[in-house]
C-alpha cells in the first residue's frame, strides 16, 4: 500500500509540474494571457516604447510650431502626423528648440473678427516676406522702385501698352545666327539647366541650377565661375554681359502670393540692371506644363503660370528690358507645353532644346534707326 | 495606401493593432479580414468586390471539390478544378489584356496566384478544404501581402488560422523588419530611383553612354530594394500577427549565373511556376528536350504574368535564351568561377531590367545603341551629363552594393538583441521618416525643376 502511494503521489506531482510547464510556456503568449497583461507586456517593448515616444514628443513640437516656426508647412493631418512639420524643418535647418515661445503665448486671438484675423495674418505673412527679402539682400530697395511697382499696379494695361509702344518706337525684334549668344548670361532653374546640357550654346554663360526660385536667387552659391562657386552677385559682377536672359518663377508657385514673388522678382529685376546696365535683359515668361499636368495639379498648373507671366510681362520697358514668352514655340492648341516635347510633362526632352533656341534666336534686338 | 505612407504606417495599422490585439483570440480572423478588406478599399474601392467573388468563387469550389486521399477522386474533381482555375485566370488574364492595363485590379496578380495554388493543393488532397469562410477569407485578403506578395501556400498558414500566438520577441523582431523594409523602400529605392526618372525626363536618345549604363545599373537597384523593402514590410506586419510570410529574396545579385540569380529573386513566384508548371510537367527528369520544352512553358507564363506590354516578351525571351544556354552549356563553368560568374551576371540583369523597365519596344532599341554606341551617334547627347548625376547619386550607389551583399543582415544579425541594434533600428526609422516627410509635400522629389 505504502508503495502505491508514492506512486500516485510521485504521479499526482509530475502532473502537476506539467502543468505548470505548460502554463510557463503559454503565459508568454498574448493569446492566452489577460487584457491587462496585454497591455503591460506591450510596453515592455523597447522598440514600441521609443517610437511612440518618439511620435508623441515630437509631434507635441510639430503641433506647438505649426503656427510658429513652421507656419510655412503644411500637413494634411487626416492622413498624416503633426511630427511631419518636424522633419519638414529639419531640412531647412529649423529645429524644434527654434521654437518661439514667447509668440506662442503672447498672440491668442480671443474673440477676433475673422475680417481682423485676416488681416492680421496678412500682415504677418508681409512681415515674414519682408523679413526674408531684408536677409536676402543687403542692399536696400530703393522707394523709387516700390513706388514704380505700384504705379504699375494701378494701371496695368495702359503701361504694357506704353511699353510695346516704346518698343516698336526704339528697338525691334529680329532674326539672328547662334554667335549673338556669346556674350549673353542665362539665369534660371532647372529648365536653363537643361537649355545649357542641350542647347548647344557652348560660349555663352549659364548660372542655373535644379530647383532655384526668387527667394535664394541672391542667397545661394550656386554659380560656378573658373571652377568656383559663388552668388549670382559676384558672378554677374565678375563681367559685363551684352544680354542677360532670365527665367524663373515655377519653383515658388507654392510659395507666397502673387504679390510677393512680383515684388521679389522685380527687385531681382532691378538689380540684375544694376550689376548689368549695358545688358539688354530679357525676362522669359515662365515655360508651361502639359495641359494634363496642369488640369490635375492645384498648385503648377497653366492659371497661375499665365497670371505670373502677365505680370512678368509688365515689368518690360522695350528699352533695355524685354519680355520673350517660349510659350509660343512649345505649346499646342490646348494652351499647355506639347506632350511629345517632354516626359514628366515639366521639362523638355534633351533634343527638344533646339526648339528653344531657335525661338531665341527670332527675339534678336535691333535699334531702329 | 502602401505601406510606406504616414496614412497606413501612423493612421490605419496603429489603429489595426490596437484593435487587433485586444479582441479575443476566436475573433482575431474576422478582425484581420474585415481590416484587409477596409484597406484594399482605401486603395481600390472599384474592384474590392472582384476581390470577395474570388474568395467565395474559390471558397466554394475548394469546398465541392475536396475528396480525402482515400476516397479519391474522379472526373468531377477534375472539371470542377478546371472550373475554378479558369475562374481564376480568365479574370486575371481579361483584367491584364483587356486593354485595360492602367486600370489593373490591385493586387490582382497576387492573389489569383494564391487562390490557384489553394485549389489545385486541395484537387491534390495535400490540404483539405478550408470550412471556414473567414478564415479563407483572411488568408487569400490578408493584407500584409495582398498588394505585391509574397505568395504564400495555403498550408503555411494553415494551421495559424486555427489560432496563433505572439510572443514580445516575435512582435519586436516583427517591428524591426517591417523598418528595415521601410528603409529599404523609402531611403535607397524611392531616391536612386531619381536618377532613372531624370533620365526618361531626357530621352533616351540624348543621353551619354556612361549614363546610360548609371542608368541600368540604378534601375536594378530601385528594382531590388523597392520589391525587397515591400517583402520585408509584409514579413514583418507578418510576424507582428502571429504568421511567418516565407521571405521572397535571398541577395540575388550575389549570384554567379542567371540560373541562381532567378532562385534567389521572387523566390515565392519561382516556387510557384516550379511547384505548379514546371513539375508537372516533368521538370528536368524527362530528357533535355523536355526539359527545354518546360523552361519555355515557365518563362512565357513569367512573361506573361508581369505584363501585357511587348517589352515583357522580349524581356522574357531574353531570359529563357540566358538560361537554356547555361543549362546547355556553361552553367558549370560559371559555378565554379570566382569572379567570371559575378561579373557576367551583373553585365547580364542590368540589361535584362532595360527591358522591363521600357514599355515601347521603340525606345528600348533607343536605349541600347546608348548602351553600346558603335554604330555612331546621332542627336543633341551632351557627353559630361554623368558628372552632375555621380554627384548626386555616388553615396546611393555605394549604399545598394553595400546593402546587395550579405555583409550588413550578417552583422545585423550579430547587434539584432543587443541595444546597438536598437539603436540602428531607431536611426533607420527617423531617416525614412525624415525622407518620406519632406517628399509628401514636395511631388517633385522626383522632377525637382
Amino acid at each position: 500500500m505504502q508503495y502505491r502511494r508514492t506512486i500516485r503521489f510521485c504521479i499526482l506531482i509530475f502532473r502537476l509540474r506539467n502543468q505548470a510547464q505548460k502554463l510557463k510556456c503559454t503565459g508568454d503568449n498574448w493569446g492566452q494571457i489577460e487584457k491587462r497583461e496585454h497591455v503591460k507586456k506591450f510596453f515592455k517593448s523597447k522598440m514600441l516604447v521609443s517610437i511612440l515616444a518618439g511620435w508623441f514628443l515630437l509631434s507635441g513640437a510639430g503641433y506647438l510650431g505649426k503656427d510658429n516656426i513652421y507656419q510655412n508647412y503644411s500637413v494634411d493631418t487626416a492622413k498624416s502626423p503633426y511630427f511631419v512639420l518636424v522633419f519638414q524643418g529639419l531640412r531647412d535647418h529649423v529645429y524644434p528648440w527654434d521654437l518661439k515661445w514667447k509668440e506662442l503665448f503672447e498672440y491668442y486671438p480671443k474673440q477676433m473678427p475673422n475680417q481682423v484675423l485676416a488681416k492680421e495674418l496678412e500682415d504677418m505673412e508681409e512681415e515674414a516676406v519682408q523679413n526674408r527679402k531684408n536677409a536676402g539682400n543687403k542692399q536696400a530697395v530703393g522707394t523709387e522702385n516700390m513706388q514704380e511697382k505700384s504705379a504699375q499696379e494701378k494701371e496695368p494695361k495702359t503701361k504694357t501698352a506704353q511699353a510695346e509702344e516704346q518698343q516698336e518706337a526704339r528697338k525691334k525684334f529680329v532674326t539672328v545666327e547662334a554667335d549673338y549668344f556669346d556674350d549673353a548670361a542665362f539665369i534660371g532653374d532647372s529648365r536653363t539647366v537643361g537649355l545649357h546640357d542641350y542647347g548647344g550654346l557652348e560660349k555663352t554663360d549659364f548660372f542655373a541650377t535644379v530647383g532655384m526660385n526668387v527667394y535664394d536667387l541672391w542667397t545661394d552659391k550656386f554659380c560656378e565661375v573658373d571652377g568656383e562657386k559663388m552668388t549670382l552677385e559676384e558672378a554677374l559682377s565678375a563681367k559685363q554681359y551684352g544680354k542677360v536672359y532670365f527665367q524663373i518663377g515655377i519653383n515658388e508657385m507654392g510659395r507666397g502670393t502673387l504679390d510677393s514673388f512680383m515684388e521679389q522678382y522685380a527687385q531681382s529685376v532691378e538689380k540684375i540692371r544694376q550689376l548689368q546696365p549695358k545688358a539688354y535683359i530679357y525676362l522669359q515668361g515662365i515655360m508651361k506644363v502639359t495641359t494634363e499636368k496642369s488640369n490635375a495639379d492645384s498648385i503648377f498648373n497653366n492659371e497661375g503660370i499665365q497670371a505670373r507671366n502677365e505680370r512678368i510681362a509688365q515689368l518690360a520697358d522695350g528699352v533695355t528690358v524685354f519680355y520673350i514668352d517660349v510659350n509660343e514655340a512649345v505649346c499646342d492648341e490646348t494652351g499647355g507645353l506639347r506632350a511629345d516635347l517632354t516626359f514628366d510633362n515639366l521639362h523638355l526632352y534633351g533634343s527638344k532644346y533646339d526648339i528653344w533656341v531657335d525661338f531665341l534666336k527670332t527675339r534678336g534686338i535691333k535699334d531702329v534707326e | 495606401m502602401v505601406f510606406s505612407s504616414f496614412e497606413f504606417l501612423f493612421r490605419f495599422l496603429p489603429v489595426f493593432l490596437v484593435i487587433y490585439y485586444l479582441t479575443p483570440a476566436k475573433w482575431k480572423n474576422l478582425v484581420l479580414f474585415a481590416a484587409s478588406i477596409a484597406f484594399y478599399t482605401v486603395g481600390e474601392a472599384g474592384y474590392v468586390l472582384l476581390l470577395l467573388a474570388s474568395v467565395l468563387v474559390n471558397y466554394f469550389f475548394g469546398r465541392a471539390m475536396y475528396r480525402t486521399p482515400e476516397e479519391g477522386r474522379g472526373k468531377k474533381q477534375l472539371l470542377l478544378l478546371l472550373a475554378a482555375l479558369g475562374y481564376d485566370f480568365g479574370m486575371l488574364f481579361f483584367y491584364k489584356y483587356s486593354g485595360r492595363a492602367d486600370k489593373l485590379p490591385l493586387g490582382i496578380s497576387f492573389y489569383t496566384f494564391q487562390s490557384a495554388a489553394y485549389v489545385i493543393d486541395v484537387y491534390r488532397g495535400q490540404i483539405p478544404a478550408e470550412k471556414s469562410l473567414v478564415k479563407f477569407g483572411t488568408y487569400l485578403t490578408m493584407f500584409p501581402q495582398l498588394i505585391a506578395g509574397p505568395i504564400i501556400n495555403y498550408s503555411e498558414v494553415r494551421l495559424k488560422m486555427n489560432g496563433r500566438t505572439v510572443t514580445l520577441q516575435q512582435f519586436e523582431d516583427g517591428l524591426k523588419l517591417l523598418v528595415i523594409g521601410l528603409a529599404s523602400k523609402v531611403v535607397i529605392a524611392d531616391r536612386i530611383g531619381m536618377l532613372w526618372n531624370n533620365i526618361q525626363g531626357i530621352g533616351f536618345e540624348s543621353i551619354s553612354t556612361t549614363l546610360a549604363w548609371m542608368g541600368a545599373f540604378a534601375y536594378s537597384i530601385q528594382l531590388y530594394f523597392d520589391f525587397l523593402g515591400y517583402s520585408l514590410m509584409a514579413m514583418g506586419l507578418g510576424a507582428m500577427l502571429g504568421f511567418e510570410i516565407p521571405k521572397n529574396f535571398s541577395h540575388p545579385y550575389i549570384s554567379k549565373s542567371v540560373s541562381e540569380f532567378w532562385r534567389r529573386w521572387h523566390i515565392t513566384l519561382g516556387r510557384w511556376f516550379r511547384e505548379y508548371v514546371y513539375i508537372p510537367l516533368g521538370g528536368n527528369r524527362k530528357g533535355k528536350k523536355r526539359t527545354m520544352c518546360n523552361l519555355l512553358a515557365v518563362w512565357a507564363l513569367t512573361a506573361l504574368w508581369h505584363g501585357a506590354s511587348g517589352n515583357y516578351l522580349i524581356w522574357g525571351a531574353a531570359l529563357l535564351v540566358l538560361l537554356m544556354a547555361e543549362k546547355l552549356f556553361f552553367l558549370p563553368y560559371l559555378e565554379k568561377s570566382k569572379v567570371v560568374g559575378h561579373l557576367y551576371l551583373l553585365f547580364v540583369v542590368p540589361l535584362t531590367w532595360v527591358v522591363f523597365a521600357i514599355p515601347e519596344v521603340k525606345q528600348i532599341g533607343v536605349y541600347f545603341t546608348r548602351l553600346f554606341p558603335f554604330f555612331g551617334t546621332a542627336g543633341v547627347i551632351n557627353q559630361q551629363d554623368y558628372l552632375r548625376y555621380l554627384k548626386d547619386f555616388l553615396p546611393l550607389f555605394l549604399l545598394g552594393v553595400l546593402f546587395a551583399t550579405p555583409y550588413p543582415a550578417a552583422f545585423y544579425k550579430v547587434v539584432q538583441q543587443k541595444w546597438l541594434g536598437n539603436v540602428l533600428i531607431m536611426g533607420l526609422l527617423g531617416l525614412s521618416l525624415y525622407y518620406l516627410a519632406i517628399s509628401t509635400n514636395n511631388p517633385f522629389l522626383y522632377f525637382n525643376f
